[in-house]
């Protein structure tokens, strides 16, 4: 079984709360839907949840329903309003979202960026997760950022992949649905694909 | 919004509404509405079909209402047959004949005294009625209590305390007697879980009473477990509670 999941029987062993509890905690919104993972067991289908993070929430609900707080201002506690979201760049990097150097570039091309709202800090970590891949160089990275930041908001919030692919040395990005099946001519190579909704999850996660 | 900038609409026999902001709308007839739709009363008499979004305080459908988007309403009474194609989320939703939602519902009140048909998933804190249902995802209630009237069906049904019973009425009974009027479902879970006629894969709670006209396959539970005597249950076993 995959350590990294835990099976919701085992959840409410381990926490001591109830299936009702569970499901009001899911219906008033502390508990993203995306932490339901329904997974095909021997014995059916059976939801799991990331263990950290859900082990995590689960004992700050507790904790804060024993401070008598209303599960309305517990939502309102543990799932942050992404909208009013504003970092500076250096809480941005003291907070661990992003490495300094990707940062810097983002920082160059957009020498003005003195605070940092979300759909900023999401282009800077989709930026992040290429550099971390090691796949791609600075300057790259300079025109990924920008093919990014044009075509990302044409997608509407839909589910999307940003994707580089390179051929002889030559690099060339580009974004599709997330559900599009791509295939090149051979001596292109797929450099990366990255997945937007997953690195909303990710970056939400983290601030 | 000032009163001059929201006014009543009236459509009799037939003929559109533009979209736009309004007090009443009501429909006398048949009428369409043409896109995005925000208004305090929209009152359907006859056949409505609204081609937008529709943000409304109280929505009434007698007759057959047709919404081809989303739908949000402080309350929302059926009285005959409506269709929501991309989700609703409604603070009170009373289905006195069929309603269907493609999409998933997030309502506060479900009253059902006919049939509703969801295509995603369902959260009430109470979800209670006589009639079926039939949920294509999760249904997620404080409270189910339905006494089936007809077949009913959701993937999983997870709550606080659920109670799915036999109708005693008699003519559901007659109805019954030609038709399966179970409820079919993967997974129920809850604290207090009360069943008749619900065929489950399996059932996990606190307190699970299975009565007649069951099959479930697996029963676990903490505290406590009452079969039926005729009830079918292919295994039960107390599990260790938290």
């Amino acid at each position: 079984m995959d350590s990294e999941l835990i099976s919701k029987k085992e959840l409410l062993v381990a926490t001591g709360i109830s299936y009702g509890q569970l499901y009001r905690w899911k219906r008033k919104g502390l508990i993203p839907e995306e932490w339901f993972v329904r997974k095909s067991t021997f014995t059916g289908t059976e939801t799991f949840f990331p263990r950290d993070k859900m082990l995590g929430r689960i004992e700050r609900i507790l904790s804060m329903k024993e401070s008598d707080l209303s599960l309305d201002a517990i939502a309102d506690a543990v799932t942050p309003d992404l909208g009013s979201v504003s970092l500076s760049p250096t809480d941005v990097t003291e907070r661990g979202i992003v490495s300094a150097p990707s940062l810097e570039l983002y920082r160059s091309a957009h020498p003005d960026a003195e605070a940092l709202r979300y759909g900023e800090l999401l282009s800077l970590y989709v930026l992040d997760t290429l550099l971390a891949t090691g796949e791609i160089s600075l300057d790259e990275g300079r025109w990924v950022l920008a093919a990014f930041e044009e075509a990302y908001p044409g997608f509407a919030g839909a589910d999307c992949d940003l994707v580089l692919v390179r051929k002889m040395g030559v690099a060339v990005c580009f974004m599709v649905t997330s559900s599009a099946e791509i295939a090149f001519e051979s001596g292109v190579r797929l450099v990366a694909r990255v997945n937007v909704s997953e690195s909303v999850e990710a970056l939400s996660a983290r601030l | 919004m000032s009163e001059q900038t929201r006014p009543n609409m009236t459509i009799n026999g037939g003929g559109s509404v533009g979209a736009g902001v309004y007090g009443d709308v009501v429909v006398n007839g048949a009428g369409t509405i043409a896109g995005d739709l925000e208004c305090e009363l929209l009152k359907i008499n006859g056949a409505g079909t609204a081609d937008g979004n529709v943000k409304s305080t109280r929505v009434i459908v007698n007759g057959s209402g047709s919404f081809t988007r989303e739908v949000q309403a402080g309350e929302f009474v059926i009285n005959g047959d409506a269709s929501i194609a991309k989700g609703a989320g409604i603070g009170r939703l009373q289905v006195k004949g069929r309603g269907s939602v493609g999409g998933s519902l997030a309502a506060t009140e479900v009253d059902i005294r006919g049939t509703l048909k969801v295509d995603g998933d369902t959260e009430a804190d109470l979800f209670a009625g006589q009639g079926s249902f039939v949920i294509g995802g999760l249904l997620n209630a404080g409270t189910v209590n339905v006494e089936l009237f007809g077949a009913s069906a959701a993937r999983e049904i997870g709550g606080e305390k659920v109670t799915i019973s036999r109708s005693r009425h008699g003519l559901a009974e007659f109805i019954g007697a030609f038709s399966e009027k179970r409820l079919r479902t993967d997974t129920i879970e809850a604290d207090e879980v009360w069943l008749e006629d619900t065929v489950a894969r399996v059932v996990r709670g606190t307190r699970v009473s299975v009565g007649a006209g069951c099959e479930i396959g697996l029963v676990e539970y903490t505290e406590s477990y009452t079969p039926a005597p005729d009830a079918k249950v292919t295994e039960a076993i107390k599990v260790e509670a938290g």
